[in-house]
């Protein structure tokens, strides 16, 4: 597990340059959308395989899946807004000018994804859902702080680009939700390859230094944050938006479900896979 | 419609399901959730959900002040209190 940070930011920056589009017209929004279709692909839905699934009828389903897609562009909003903060904290503190060279493309591209997501959901939705995470300030070990903010990163953005490739490649979902879900897949690619190589550089940099206590207390911070990015899929703001009656309780349900749990396995099985490999995890766990 | 010992009383067992940290026999309303570690950062999500359940609404979230989940005291006074 072995890669040069700055022969992989080069070849990034260069692959950035050559795709490099304007986002204002790279997508075009209709004035209205017709709202009787898939939006995202049926399986990806919160409640897919649910009572509440089955109890819909066909345009009932379609409208739910407005929402969660509403939802999904919504998560990436707030997502990309952390990650634009942390990435501009980071210019320039690089003693690797190519990495430096890397960020200011990855920032770029990460506000055109915002544009998209950020458009679609004030257009056709009238809002984004909020954002109901809150960070509490808190003392970190040497390197702590920049392991756990690309660790975020990667598990956001290892799960967003599962859901992108499903509903990008899916014939049943309208066009305008498959192209900006190809596009950001498009530009994650680069994007998960440079978290993937960073996040093992720093471990290997820093995890040397952590006392175990440190150590395990990031593993279960991984474990948390991914089990606490997952419950943001399944947002009671959704259903009430849907017209499906007992939110919060629905959305407590499945997420506990066996179907939701097999779900979330098969949707980050790639990325716990390579924080194993890596060493960063002791083992895979449960969702 | 839930009295405060009843909302307080639901807090608590969410507390004691969600974090493993702690005993009933330990768990208090003044008991400090956070300097103690008994929840995290990553907690704070889903207690959110578990109050606009509770109180059958969601609430402004940016109005949130710095030590509204301190303890379950402080939670009930800052999302259940006459003020809200």
């Amino acid at each position: 597990m072995s890669h040069d940070i700055s022969q992989v930011a080069k070849k990034l920056t260069a692959q950035s340059i050559k795709g490099f589009y304007n986002p204002f017209t790279h997508i075009q929004f209709p004035e209205q959308l017709e709202k009787n279709n898939w939006f995202v692909s049926p399986e990806l839905i919160s409640i897919y395989g649910s009572p509440e699934w089955e109890a819909l009828n066909e345009e009932q389903k379609k409208k739910l899946s407005f929402f969660e897609e509403v939802n999904f562009f919504s998560l990436n909003v707030h997502g990309e807004k952390s990650l634009l903060e942390g990435l501009t904290r980071r210019l320039y503190e690089s003693e690797n000018q190519d990495v430096t060279d890397y960020i200011h493309h990855f920032i770029d591209e990460e506000n055109k994804h915002m544009y998209f997501f950020g458009t679609f959901c004030e257009k056709y939705a009238g809002k984004i859902y909020p954002d109901r995470k809150i960070v509490f300030p808190r003392e970190y070990a040497t390197g702590e702080e920049e392991f756990l903010f690309f660790i975020k990163v990667f598990v956001f953005e290892e799960i967003v680009d599962y859901y992108n490739v499903t509903t990008a490649r899916d014939e049943r979902v309208m066009q305008l939700s498959r192209d900006i879900n190809a596009n950001h897949h498009e530009d994650e690619v680069r994007h998960l390859a440079f978290g993937r190589v960073i996040l093992n550089d720093l471990f290997k940099t820093f995890s040397p230094q952590w006392s175990a206590e440190t150590l395990q207390g990031i593993r279960d911070y991984i474990r948390g944050y991914y089990v606490t990015t997952w419950r943001e899929y399944y947002n009671p703001d959704i259903y009430v938006d849907a017209g499906i009656e007992d939110a919060y309780d629905l959305a407590s349900r499945v997420f506990e479900s066996d179907k939701a749990r097999e779900h979330r396995v098969r949707a980050s099985r790639v990325s716990l896979n390579y924080l194993k490999k890596c060493g960063i995890i002791e083992e895979i766990f449960e969702l | 419609m839930k009295t405060e010992q009843e909302v307080k009383e639901t807090l608590r067992q969410w507390v004691l399901k969600k974090s493993k940290k702690v005993t009933g026999a330990e768990l208090a309303f003044d008991t400090h959730l956070l300097e103690t570690r008994i929840l995290s950062s990553l907690h704070v999500m889903e207690l959110i959900l578990e109050v606009e359940k509770i109180k059958g609404s969601k609430f402004n979230l940016k109005a949130i002040k710095p030590g509204a989940f301190n303890t379950i005291d402080s939670i009930y006074a800052s999302f259940f209190g006459s003020a809200t």
